[in-house]
């Protein structure tokens, strides 16, 4: 019973947490401003004074370059608390309550915006529309076999990133230099491992876990390996590995258009 | 007034046990002589985190299974260290809040929730808290807001309550008080806002400010000088972990964290006493007996607030009232804790900043190792070889057991300027995560020499616990809560938790049977052996 009203108290306390967090935004000496022009519109101006910014204000957490130190990465295609370019202008300024401190008093709506618009290009790098021809680009994905691996509308077989909303998540040059040069950009949870136990021929795939007893690793036909740490003889993460072929031979025209296909990919499905 | 009715109830029938509800200084003096309680965040001034319980052993720790589980609910990081005492668990929970748990069944008793503001600032560190301190009747607790509060121990009643430090520039208490005396010792969090570093004491009965040591020294005090013009207001030290402490000597050990900015170090020319050092100071007045610094001119954020271990070594063939501590710098020292005499020092991990350490304590510092523009990469991260997560000794085997993090950073460098209750850092890091791991590491306490290693995917975030069982327990970032061979580093048990573990395992007794404790992901587990 004492527990019970603890943990009503609690909640009380909780969505009073929460009812405080609100007015945060409209707390300071500034209004809260809607986002008025999309990240994607920045210049270089402006990215220049949000990567200012961030050193200063988010580097510490986020690291430098974005690949995460107390706070979580943020070279990811898309952000859990920040859906898209407005929840991410938000976010910046208001912060977490309790988790993430907000700089929009520091800020302002103008430098919030160029910061917001910094940490968008951390990860969608290139946001110009490229040039190519859509229809054959879509062409190509489906000659080229891109569905044997990947996942996009529902369709095909789940073995890289699925790629339904791809165009949101990545700019252009980052998906050319993914096929051409596919270990340059290896994404988040899809480290090559190669494990050989004790007794067994050697394992090669894509590492689903890992922890100090158990590794879990997904072969290139789809087979799911569960490997004892304590029976291996061999374990090696391979830095800069991809299991997915590079597509550097396909003639410039398709590579320009497959691109173009994959920037317009913005998750219908 | 249904939940004090009904809380009184509890307490009463806990107390019916046969419990006094008062844990007087001499048994925190004595906490070694109690083992069935767990009375301070080391559980001992010496901050050993060794156990003299010897119930669960190498022979029978396969058969632990966790004896209940307690999920705690809101935002933040579970880095607490649970305290037991007369037969209650104290955990801290984020943001600050302060829970009672019966330790034979995990339901709570009694809890303190300490309402935040919307503008709270955490610059440097995540919203947690690492646990709180006893004394008497009380348990004390530091808040983010930047306050100390007692609580009464047997209620949660708030007793009273101090204002450390202003919350707007950057203050904040995350670590576990210490209670030594009748005064509480509290450290301050903010090395990345540019505060100036302190460690306090208040009378534990009315919250009294008791005497306050800055950590940089203003003009015309000792130390002054090594800071270039007015960058010692904004120099940081701060002393945001538990200190150890001696009472034949009343000496307290103080760790101090890096100098502000982080990583320009071209605005605060000099060594920047006394930051990245060790404070011995007298626990009735607060003045420094003597300092020693680890890192002169600190700017790689390598924050000495480790734990200052105090241990009785033989060295060099004389006995010695030594400190030990794994450094975050990737270098273990051996010092003399009366003198502050430095003995011996020598690299635990891997780093590529220092030519070794000199006679004098000093480091070699290696040419062109510290942050550019451009990045420089440099080992140990900006994390150091080990952060908070406490090491443990233990006085049977002679090994002192370390967390690990075996990571390099390119450091950078950019310019910077002092605003109130902004970061104050100057540049940050790039990390190299993709070849990062990490290890329980077994020291000889003497020479520092790796004993054994047992590895593990990522640098660790849990702190390690040795019992008289010949166990050795500690976690992963990857859930694993695991029990290891004290002499060998063979494990010998694990349990997967299901979320990262990043706190400090304690152990204790419940109806005389040994359980071990540890939080992780937002959960407090506790494990013991199955009754027969």
């Amino acid at each position: 019973m004492a527990s019970l009203i603890v943990r009503r108290r609690m909640a009380r306390v909780i969505a009073a947490l929460a009812v405080c967090a609100l007015p945060a935004t409209a707390r300071g000496q500034y209004p809260a401003p809607a986002l008025e022009r999309p990240l994607a519109e920045a210049g270089a101006g402006d990215l220049a004074e949000g990567k200012r910014l961030y050193n200063a204000q988010c580097a510490l957490c986020h690291g430098i370059d974005g690949g995460g130190g107390y706070g979580p990465s943020l070279l990811r295609p898309t952000f859990a608390r920040a859906a898209d370019d407005a929840g991410l202008f938000t976010l910046v300024r208001t912060g977490i309550p309790g988790v993430m401190p907000g700089f929009g008093d520091a800020n302002g709506p103008r430098r919030s915006w160029q910061l917001a618009a910094f940490v968008r290009s951390m990860t969608r790098a290139g946001g110009a529309t490229p040039p190519g021809d859509v229809a054959h680009g879509r062409v190509v994905y489906q000659a080229r076999g891109c569905a044997n691996c990947h996942v996009l509308g529902g369709d095909g077989r789940a073995f890289g990133p699925d790629l339904t909303a791809i165009g949101l998540q990545r700019g252009p040059a980052y998906l050319r230099q993914a096929l051409v040069e596919p270990a340059a950009r290896v994404p988040d949870g899809h480290v090559v491992v190669t494990a050989r136990a004790k007794t067994g021929p050697a394992i090669r795939g894509v590492r689903l876990s890992e922890d100090a007893f158990w590794v879990h690793v997904r072969d290139a036909g789809g087979r799911l390996h569960a490997l004892r740490v304590s029976e291996l003889a061999e374990f090696r993460r391979e830095a800069g590995a991809s299991l997915m072929p590079a597509y550097g031979t396909l003639a410039a025209a398709d590579l320009d258009d497959l691109v173009a296909y994959l920037s317009t990919l913005r998750g219908q499905r | 007034m249904r939940r004090l009715v009904t809380t009184a109830a509890m307490v009463s029938v806990l107390a019916g046990a046969g419990l006094s509800g008062q844990v007087p200084y001499q048994r925190l003096v004595d906490a070694a002589k109690t083992p069935g309680d767990w009375l301070t965040y080391n559980g001992g001034y010496f901050g050993h985190r060794h156990s003299t319980l010897d119930q669960i052993t190498a022979a029978n720790v396969s058969g632990l299974a966790p004896a209940w589980i307690y999920q705690v609910q809101g935002n933040g990081q579970m880095e607490t260290s649970a305290v037991v005492a007369n037969g209650i668990m104290y955990v801290t929970e984020p943001p600050t809040t302060v829970t009672a748990l019966d330790p034979k069944n995990g339901r709570p008793i009694w809890s303190y929730v300490r309402p935040m503001p919307a503008n709270l600032r955490l610059i440097g560190f995540p919203a947690t808290n690492r646990g709180v301190a006893i004394l008497d009747d009380k348990v004390f607790v530091g808040s983010l807001d930047g306050a100390l509060i007692a609580l009464d121990a047997q209620t949660g009643a708030v007793r009273w309550e101090t204002r450390v430090a202003d919350n707007g520039t950057g203050h904040s208490v995350t670590m576990a008080p210490l209670a030594v005396k009748d005064k509480v010792i509290v450290g301050i969090s903010g090395g990345e806002a540019g505060i100036r570093g302190f460690v306090d004491a208040y009378d534990a009965k009315t919250g009294k400010l008791a005497w306050r040591t800055y950590t940089v020294p203003a003009a015309g005090e000792p130390g002054h000088e090594t800071w270039a013009g007015e960058s010692w207001k904004n120099g940081a030290g701060a002393t945001w972990l538990t200190g150890s402490y001696d009472p034949a000597l009343n000496l307290l050990y103080w760790g101090t964290g890096n100098p502000g900015p982080d990583w320009n170090g071209d605005v605060r020319k000099g060594d920047n006493l006394y930051t990245s050092s060790v404070l011995a100071l007298d626990a009735d007045t607060g003045k420094m007996t003597w300092h020693f610094q680890y890192t002169p001119h600190d700017v790689h954020d390598w924050d000495a607030n480790q734990i200052q271990v105090l241990a009785d070594l033989t060295v060099a063939g004389k006995p010695r009232k030594a400190l030990i501590t794994a450094n975050r710098n990737a270098f273990y020292y051996v010092l003399d804790r009366v003198t502050g005499e430095f003995l011996h020092a020598a690299p635990y991990a891997k780093q590529t900043w220092a030519r070794g350490i000199d006679p004098k304590g000093r480091p070699r510092v290696i040419e062109g190792t510290e942050p550019t523009p451009e990045g420089n990469l440099v080992y140990p991260s900006l994390q150091g070889s080990t952060n908070w997560p406490s090491p443990s000794y233990s006085p049977q085997t002679g090994l002192f057991y370390v967390p690990v993090r075996e990571m390099g950073s390119y450091y950078y460098k950019t310019d910077v300027e002092y605003e109130a209750g902004q970061p104050f850092t100057g540049g940050g890091e790039r990390r190299l995560a993709d070849e990062a791991w990490g290890a329980v590491r077994a020291l000889d306490a003497t020479t520092g020499k790796q004993v054994w290693d047992f590895r593990l995917p990522s640098p660790s975030w849990s702190g390690v616990l040795s019992t008289a069982g010949g166990l050795v327990f500690s976690g992963s970032n990857e859930g694993n809560f695991y029990a290891l061979d004290a002499k060998t580093g063979a494990p010998l048990w694990q349990f997967q938790v299901g979320g990262m573990v990043r706190s400090n395992p304690t152990t204790f007794l419940v109806d005389g049977r040994q359980h071990v404790s540890v939080a992780a992901g937002r959960a407090v587990f506790v494990f013991a052996l199955p009754v027969k």
